[in-house]
């Protein structure tokens, strides 16, 4: 725990609170609901319980805070996302809804990986605690690593992991990889299986060095794809450093180490001062800092944190960033600047402030870490807002129950929270 | 065919001359065992015996063998193919083209044409399987990765190895149709008759669509070859998700049914965004094969008794197996775009929508520029399009849909359109905007048009995809 000099006393304890209390709002049969503002698109037709790495904060929040507070309530909370995520996993070993920014559809990556990789620590923590595991919880990872990540999407001939099945298996992505190694390690912690998943685990560790790219802005970094060497994007590519950190734990090979302090400069360089993460970098053209994604932030502080990689000084300008980010319901921004440049600057776009629980577990799990007593869950209150639809002023209101954007002539967006679908969309 | 040392016809050569060249496939799967290096010189001495302009034999071949190399010629012409990796043996094939230029007869190419057809049937009646591969996207990448001189030009790849699948036969236009004696008449349809829907009759729907099912790799009895890039990730597939699930909210216990579901791609959007909440799934298509595959693919995840494959009942019409009004939310994804008269079709999906039952269609719009449409088929309203792997394609007029819509029953309750036509003046702005290097500007309009794909105002009707909801 650092010393919060900046940031009123118990500021992030309530912060933490409020959020859990937004979070329980979006909490209906099945999981978290909601739609979804990503860094790759928008999902708002289909609003459904999503299981893509929403659980993650969720899960590593909740362990932080068991082990702060001992409540079992968390222990509970873990059991029935594990249940959740079983009741969600395909014969393939994928999980349906899984895709994020592109749900409602399957085999998100690096959702899924980042999911279990999570789910992973749960369950070591589980047994750390002497908790028993939810009935079917090793059959569901056990199908995720055999079937889905060995059986189908391992590449022989790149010795690494594709994104999905499909005619350009030469392609691959570095953070998704590094989301795999994370989960590979974890899974052969678990069951001792290491000798088995090793050739794995070394292939996707070379692919991650083979990608890294070491020259002029971008250096430092793991691009999105490992044909894409021109642009990178800083919150992702943070993703890799708690594998790094792992590959370099568990072989004890500098060249890991290397490479992690490599992409952490990448990453700090990438941190903005006055708070929040660049959103893209390219090798060949100016940066493109808007939109400043809020929980990226989040993620990003948390993956320097797991890979012991954490600047006090840093986490506290951002920390006090991010907090000036959470609405009087709980919810945090999901972002700054969308649509930025567009000359009406008055009100936010809209997608800066619908709320993502997709974005919102990272911020849980930064802040879990971060509180010292927290605080119980407070109630969601009503919020109403002024954004820009399409150019055209518009009010966004959510409540307990509903998120509304509405301008004089348009019903933009009308979701009655815990439903699949929103009865009004035209986004 | 002569044999050696005499005039005379050997017709048992000529007839095992054609059984070969009927039995001929591309293949796609081979075994993990090696070619002997005897075995591929013996093809390319096959290919050594065709003929050459001026008998100057400026070909070369390259046997790729050595697993790093064939990782190189990959990744530098772009292949993209994962059979590439699994023959054994890879011929790269050359012929030097500085003695060949401004030929008007393109001798280098069709020298080169004839070798690759000679490899093919040499490994064929050597027992081997080959594939010609013809969709790599740099082909120059070949000789750059063996350091072949440039003026050797490549003319593609040859997979050979041992056999391990065995396709059906492709369809062939008939001889009488593709050749003709001391003349030449003008067929009456300039391209080839496969891409006319109004010439397909419903068992050659059938045929075209089990095959190319086989052959794009989907898992069919207990086979998976070549699998393609999902096109399920999209934005259309999104909002097409999001208004099923508004119809399905309509209904308690809702049963649905997917028309003409093939790959099978809406049933597992189905099936992945709204599980436990149909009672009862229904895919249904025209041929065992697909109904097969359905079966294998999608009663292992779907709720336990909820899920069905529906095969035609009639080989000569349109018959869904399902009794009057039983639908509540049926789907149909770019699927009239086979028929040149729906109406059967529709008439179908009428009788069995009940009363208060909703269809979600989507159709592709004639009015929009199709730039592939122009490129391939000028002025005709129909095509194999860019996917011609889901059979012909005939595109449709709002107007003219609507009638027919009118005719077999249905109420449109709402039209939508995707990607409508402004959107491809803005993608040629932001193409434009990047090439003088105004990033900015290029991201502006980007994001302009990502909030732009769906429409309901009049450029729904010059959309790429119209979306109808009927009751």
């Amino acid at each position: 725990m650092n010393s919060n000099n900046s940031i009123k006393s118990g500021a992030v304890e309530t912060a933490l609170g409020q959020l859990e209390g937004w979070l329980a709002t979006m909490h209906g049969t099945g999981g978290y609901y909601g739609p979804v503002v990503g860094l790759r698109g928008v999902s708002m037709a289909w609003c459904g319980a999503g299981h893509d790495w929403r659980w993650e904060g969720l899960l590593d929040g909740w362990i932080i805070l068991h082990r702060r507070t001992g409540d079992p309530a968390y222990l509970e909370r873990m059991d029935a996302a594990l249940q959740a995520l079983k009741q969600a996993q395909l014969a393939n070993g994928a999980f349906c809804n899984s895709y994020f920014e592109n749900n409602p559809f399957e085999g998100g990556m690096p959702y899924e990986p980042a999911v279990m990789a999570a789910v992973l620590r749960t369950l070591l923590y589980m047994k750390e605690t002497a908790h028993p595991w939810p009935v079917g919880t090793e059959e569901m990872i056990e199908r995720f690593v055999e079937q889905r990540l060995i059986k189908e999407l391992w590449n022989k001939v790149l010795r690494t992991f594709n994104n999905w099945m499909q005619s350009d298996f030469e392609r691959y992505s570095p953070p998704a990889v590094a989301a795999i190694v994370e989960t590979l390690c974890g899974y052969a912690t678990l069951t001792g299986s290491t000798a088995r998943l090793a050739p794995y685990i070394e292939g996707a560790a070379n692919s991650l060095l083979t990608s890294q790219l070491w020259a002029g802005s971008l250096s430092g970094a793991l691009p999105l794809s490992n044909y894409e060497g021109s642009s990178a994007s800083p919150c992702l590519a943070a993703r890799g450093l708690p594998a790094l950190a792992l590959l370099h734990r568990y072989t004890g090979e500098a060249r890991f180490a290397a490479a992690g302090d490599a992409l952490a400069d990448f990453v700090n360089r990438c941190l903005l001062p006055d708070g929040g993460i660049t959103c893209m970098i390219f090798a060949n053209r100016p940066a493109r800092i808007a939109p400043r994604f809020v929980g990226a932030t989040a993620d990003t502080l948390r993956s320097l944190e797991r890979a012991g990689r954490q600047d006090a000084t840093v986490t506290r300008t951002q920390l006090t960033w991010l907090l000036d980010r959470q609405t009087a319901s709980g919810a945090f921004d999901t972002a700054v600047g969308f649509g930025a440049g567009t000359g009406r600057n008055t009100h936010p776009d809209w997608r800066d402030v619908i709320p993502v629980c997709g974005w919102a577990d990272k911020i849980y799990a930064l802040l879990a870490g971060q509180a010292e007593n927290p605080a119980p869950a407070s109630n969601s209150e009503s919020v109403c807002r002024n954004v820009r639809v399409r150019g055209e002023e518009a009010a966004f209101m959510e409540d307990a129950d509903s998120m509304i954007l509405r301008s004089k002539k348009t019903e933009w967006f009308v979701w009655r929270k815990r439903t699949v679908c929103p009865s009004a969309c035209r986004l | 065919m002569t044999t050696p040392g005499t005039s005379r016809p050997d017709a048992m050569a000529g007839a095992a001359f054609m059984a070969l060249l009927e039995r001929r496939r591309s293949t796609r799967m081979f075994k993990e065992k090696p070619v002997p290096n005897e075995l591929v010189s013996e093809l390319v001495r096959a290919a050594t015996l065709l003929p050459t302009s001026c008998n100057r034999q400026l070909w070369h071949f390259v046997a790729v063998t050595e697993p790093d190399l064939k990782v190189k010629v990959s990744r530098c012409s772009d292949a993209q193919q994962s059979y590439l990796y699994d023959a054994p043996v890879l011929i790269a094939v050359f012929y030097d083209t500085s003695l060949e230029t401004r030929n008007p007869c393109h001798t280098a190419e069709v020298t080169a044409g004839m070798t690759l057809s000679a490899l093919l049937l040499a490994a064929e009646a050597h027992g081997l399987g080959a594939i010609y591969l013809g969709g790599i996207r740099h082909p120059a990448g070949i000789g750059k990765a063996l350091g072949v001189p440039s003026y050797y030009r490549s003319f593609g790849l040859v997979c050979v190895g041992w056999k391990d699948d065995d396709p059906p036969a492709p369809n062939r236009r008939p001889v009488e149709d593709v050749l003709d004696f001391n003349t030449f008449e003008l067929p009456h349809e300039r391209y080839h008759a496969d891409i006319r829907p109004h010439l397909w009759t419903l068992e050659q729907i059938a045929d075209f669509r089990d095959k190319l099912l086989w052959y794009k790799g989907v898992h069919v009895d207990g086979k998976t070859l070549h699998v393609d890039a999902d096109v399920r990730f999209s934005p259309l597939f999104q909002f097409m998700s999001g208004r099923l699930g508004l119809m399905l909210e309509h209904h308690t216990a809702p049963r649905v049914l997917d028309v003409l579901s093939f790959n099978g791609d809406v049933v597992l959007q189905l099936i992945n965004a709204y599980s436990g909440r149909m009672a009862e799934l229904y895919a249904y298509d025209l041929t065992p094969g697909i109904a097969r595959y359905m079966t294998e693919r999608f009663q292992r995840i779907a709720p336990p008794g909820t899920f069905a494959s529906l095969i035609n009942a009639d080989a000569d019409r349109i018959k869904i197996p399902l009794p009057d009004g039983h639908i509540h939310v049926m789907s149909c994804y770019e699927r009239l775009e086979h028929f040149e008269d729906p109406r059967p079709l529709l008439r179908e999906m009428r009788r069995v929508l009940a009363p208060d039952g909703r269809l979600l269609l989507l159709v592709s719009n004639r009015l929009y520029p199709h730039l592939y449409r122009y490129k391939r088929m000028r002025q005709k309203n129909y095509s194999l399009g860019r996917n011609w792997n889901r059979g012909p394609e005939r595109k449709y007029e709002p107007a003219h849909l609507e009638r027919l819509l009118n005719e077999t029953g249905f109420r449109i309750t709402a039209t939508f359109g995707l990607q409508p036509i402004h959107l491809k003046i803005v993608a040629l702005g932001v193409s434009l905007c990047r090439r003088i290097g105004w990033h900015h500007g290029a991201d502006r309009l980007s994001d302009w048009a990502a909030q732009r794909f769906v429409t309901e105002g009049i450029f729904r009707y010059f959309s790429s995809t119209l979306v109808y909801e009927l009751e």
